[in-house]
């Protein structure tokens, strides 16, 4: 998979702005364009709805809600703003009506993994070296509050800044770096309470 | 070192990793964590928790997801079929308007050895105005049927099945889509309007083989339990089915196959009104399912909603 980070840090929308001229294409008639615009973001999108989901089967359906939503409403988009920022919003805010309806669901303690405890008898040590540091700080995550989950996404997973962050979160630059702050504080004692009960064991 | 102090250094302790302090803030926390190894011990967890998250890389997009998208957005953008008239609904001055969506949540099969015989076998399904599916729910056939299912053991969970009895076909009654010919088609239909969301429909061949049609939108927790019943009923025959899981789709939830789902179903709302179900099935000699499609004609709850797929 190609993975451009730089189509985050797009700049502000001008007219040589491809994701501008398919959206005048695609509001124009042009079918194929809404194609461009999926190939050019669908990965983020993705990436965003699995970051705040941690589920391939949930984030495959949330992504193609986003972009059925996206290609319903694209002639109501906002020129001037930037496209791909509205489209992460709606995804962010997609993933996270998702997770809500999820937790109501299933509720998972914290602290409850019976599933991914090593057998017994099994060294503690193999088993942690067993599994992926990656999926050992993603389910991490999944422990934390969608509204502090979806900022980490954001940060780590899609590299934005806190001013590209406020915008996809839409509130302010302050009230975005006061979120990222309480994020990494909670992500940090769920880190611990997991990591490094496991870690002890 | 105070107290305060250090719980002032702790709550700059993630920003100062990532470098996002300014020069004196940094400044002021990097000589604090010289002179205090609680604070130093605490910037090294925060660190390598932060480290965690820096090395989550970006999962690859299913390679799969653009043909169903695409798939969903020609769906989408079929045009309405024509209306079917204005309608009054409940006293409502306004009127509604059709739409035609395609839907189908919990299929399953069934067959009654005893009164099995051999051959292929179609079945039909039409409520009393029939109209073109506008979509297939097909392959079905990595579905497998439930072997030797009492009927008396199938009671709806989320109300009562309607009252569909399986028809022979007659002379000349011929229906308005066949199937390849097929000598055991039979033809059910059902003459009061379904309610969403309990509507499903039962239908039989004369071998006892049975398909359930299940449209249940608003509630996905009673189309989970529709889907345990009868998953736990295979389980008892010993038979594990391919049920492939309920989606979202909107408000409404589609039996997904393997592939592109051309079921998918992004025009059921909550509040509207499911007036027709029909759909079709095909079975193999063997009892196993083989296609099945269905479609529903709904009631927007809304006339504003429905206006524009009228104008089409």
């Amino acid at each position: 998979m190609v993975w451009n980070r730089a189509v985050n840090r797009a700049p502000a929308t001008t007219a040589s702005d491809p994701d501008e001229a398919a959206v005048t294409r695609f509001v124009a008639g042009d079918r194929e364009a809404f194609g461009e615009l999926f190939d050019r973001h669908g990965s983020y999108v993705y990436n965003i709805v699995h970051g705040v989901l941690n589920s391939e089967d949930d984030a495959r359906d949330v992504t193609q809600e986003v972009f059925l939503q996206v290609h319903r409403s694209l002639h109501t988009f906002r020129r001037g703003s930037r496209f791909s920022t509205w489209l992460y919003r709606i995804a962010l805010n997609r993933a996270l009506d998702a997770a809500r309806a999820h937790r109501r669901r299933r509720c998972v303690p914290l602290g409850v993994e019976a599933e991914n405890r090593p057998a017994p008898g099994a060294d503690p040590a193999s088993h942690l070296d067993a599994r992926s540091a990656e999926d050992e700080v993603r389910r991490v995550l999944q422990h934390l509050e969608p509204r502090h989950r979806d900022v980490l996404v954001l940060r780590y997973m899609q590299d934005m800044d806190i001013e590209e962050m406020a915008e996809v979160l839409g509130c302010s630059a302050s009230a975005a770096k006061v979120r990222l702050f309480r994020a990494r504080l909670k992500f940090k004692q769920c880190y611990e309470a997991i990591v490094g009960r496991h870690e002890r064991e | 070192m105070n107290e305060g102090r250090c719980l002032d250094i702790g709550s700059r302790l993630a920003a100062y990793i990532e470098q996002e302090l300014s020069v004196a803030e940094a400044r002021l926390v990097r000589a604090h964590l010289e002179r205090c190894p609680v604070c130093r011990a605490d910037a090294a967890r925060m660190g390598r928790a932060l480290e965690g998250l820096r090395r989550l890389q970006p999962v690859a997009l299913p390679t799969d997801l653009r043909g169903q998208l695409f798939a969903r957005i020609a769906l989408s953008e079929r045009p309405a079929r024509p209306a079917l008239g204005r309608l009054r609904w409940a006293g409502a001055a306004a009127a509604l308007a059709l739409a035609v969506v395609s839907t189908a949540v919990v299929m399953r099969t069934g067959r009654d050895a005893g009164t099995r015989a051999a051959g292929p076998s179609a079945v039909r399904i039409e409520t009393a105005k029939s109209r073109e599916p506008i979509a297939a729910m097909d392959p079905v056939s990595a579905m497998d049927p439930i072997s030797a299912m009492d009927p008396s053991r199938e009671r709806p969970v989320s109300g009562p099945p309607l009252g569909v009895t399986p028809q022979p076909i007659g002379p000349g009654s011929a229906p308005a889509q066949p199937l390849a010919a097929q000598p055991d088609r039979r033809l059910a239909s059902a003459g009061k309007p379904l309610g969403a969301p309990e509507s499903m429909l039962d239908v039989a061949d004369k071998r006892g083989v049975t398909a359930r049609i299940l449209l249940a939108d608003r509630d996905r927790a009673k189309a989970d339990r529709v889907a345990r019943a009868y998953w736990d009923g295979e389980k008892a025959d010993g038979v594990e089915p391919r049920t492939t899981g309920l989606r979202p789709a909107g408000h409404a939830y589609n039996a997904s196959m393997d592939g592109p789902s051309p079921g998918w179903n992004d025009r059921v709302r909550i509040g509207d009104t499911v007036t027709e179900l029909r759909g079709e099935a095909e079975w193999d000699d063997s009892g196993r399912l083989r296609t099945m499609r269905v479609s529903a004609e709904t009631l927007a709850a809304s006339e504003a909603e429905a206006a524009p797929e009228m104008e089409r």
